[in-house]
């Protein structure tokens, strides 16, 4: 049996959370009774978190939507192509034409960064993320 | 304190902590078992459950906090190998809920064995406990346990009148964010399915819950085999005190039934076993259930 300590990826609350590994796969989710933040407590979606990790409906590749379906592409290639379509529009209709949803399964920093993207890079304060939503 | 090891001082515990490895590495050492689930102090002093295999691990081994085993060491029992042995390092309680699991057919028992310590005053206070210690102490000294019926705030709780009981439970329980975290952490709550996650009963993606078919389910539902853990209490985010949720039928059992859940591995509850003689034959449930004698 293999404990694994981690932060539940739902919210920006980021409450510690234990996930049971057997044979590579998480089977189970333990409130970290050690966590500063949590102190052994989760909510429902933290209880859960493992049931996520290997589920076949999850994402594990970007889409990009062609036509009426969506179509798997690679990271790079879902960047270029998202950073050429934002500079265009932006380019076009100016900085508030574009805005970016980020994430709190992201960590702090890419957050920061992300926010500095759209604000420094676009000059618009169209940012904001899913735990607001 | 002469020779007495007991978990209330600091030489105390380390004491309890050495002989614990101790025995930990003779379990290792004579193969009684393949791992042995307890605590480990790892990187940055962060403790956690951990199933010690090697005796160089020893070492990192601790005690303390408090942190409910029970249903853990069923958990993994069910996805080890039939033949895997696990021993756990169980306080009270654990020892109970181990004891209940075995009576539910959960845990066989040639698979597990127990390491029983005894929990420090301060522990049995925190926990309203009454039996701070399992009913064989492999290391360190029992210490008295706990009323709860003494508790002031288990008092505000259970006393006066059923409309005045009511309305504080009421009060208390719509606080629920419906996370079931009680649900499972409690070692007893084993069902497959679960009655709390069927329509009928308890309405998807509503709260607060209906507080009798969430929390009263719940709470008859263990009425004969809640083993006094706090595990449920522990892990509830808004603060209900659901072990208390619990005393009016455990006192019940005991007194009018001689039955204490968890207390002896083999002796079953009322309701699960043959019982037949009613104490009181017409009324099987004694008046002061209702209410908390003064
Ligand atoms: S409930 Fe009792 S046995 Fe369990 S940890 Fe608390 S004091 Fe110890
Ligand atoms: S109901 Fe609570 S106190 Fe009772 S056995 Fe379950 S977790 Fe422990
Ligand atoms: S742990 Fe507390 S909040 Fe969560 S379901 Fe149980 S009573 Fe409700």
């Amino acid at each position: 049996m293999n404990l694994v300590r981690t932060i539940c990826p739902y919210c920006g609350t980021g409450c510690g959370l234990l996930l049971r590994v057997v044979d590579g796969t998480a089977v189970a989710t333990y409130p970290d009774r050690e966590h500063p933040v949590a102190r052994g407590h989760l909510c429902i979606k933290g209880w859960t978190a493992h049931e996520f990790i290997h589920h076949p409906d999850r994402l594990t590749s970007p889409l990009v939507k062609k036509g009426d379906s969506f179509k798997e592409i690679s990271w790079d290639d879902a960047i270029k192509l998202a950073m050429d379509q934002l500079l265009g529009i932006a380019g076009k209709y100016g900085g508030d034409a574009v805005g970016g949803l980020s994430s709190a399964k992201c960590t702090n920093e890419e957050n920061y960064l992300f926010q500095k993207m759209i604000r420094a890079g676009f000059h618009t304060n169209n940012v904001d993320h899913c735990a607001r939503l | 304190m002469g020779g007495i090891i007991c978990a209330e001082t600091v030489t105390g515990i380390e004491t309890m902590v050495e002989e614990t490895k101790k025995l930990v590495q003779k379990f290792l050492a004579e193969r009684e078992s393949d791992g042995i689930l307890g605590l480990r102090k790892g990187d940055w002093n962060i403790i956690q459950p951990h199933v010690f295999t090697l005796p160089e691990e020893l070492d990192a081994l601790v005690l303390d906090p408090k942190w409910p085993f029970a249903k853990l060491a069923m958990q993994i029992l069910r996805t080890a190998p039939k033949e895997y042995r696990l021993a756990v390092i169980c306080r009270g309680c654990d020892e109970r809920a181990i004891f209940e699991l075995f009576k539910r057919n959960q845990i066989e028992e040639n698979r597990i064995q127990i390491i029983g310590i005894p929990c420090s005053s301060e522990q049995a206070r925190l926990c309203l406990c009454e039996r701070p210690y399992p009913t064989k102490l492999d290391v360190g000294d029992a210490v008295p346990g706990v009323d709860p019926f003494e508790d002031a705030g288990v008092k505000e709780l259970l006393m006066g009148d059923d409309t005045r009981r009511m309305k504080r439970w009421a009060q208390v329980l719509k606080r629920c964010i419906k996370c079931y975290g009680c649900r499972n952490s409690c070692p007893i709550c084993v069902c497959e399915p679960c009655k709390l996650e069927n329509e009928v009963w308890v309405r998807r993606g509503s709260i607060p819950t209906e507080i009798l078919s969430f929390h009263l389910i719940r709470a008859f539902h263990l009425s004969d085999s809640c083993v006094a853990c706090g595990a449920c209490q522990e892990a509830c985010p808004v603060g209900i005190p659901l072990q208390s949720l619990q005393l009016s039928m455990r006192r019940a059992l005991r007194e009018r039934y001689d039955y204490i859940p968890g207390c002896d591995p083999v002796k079953k509850s009322p309701i699960l076993g043959d019982f037949v003689d009613e104490p009181e034959k017409d009324r099987s449930i004694p008046e002061w259930v209702n209410t908390l004698r003064e």
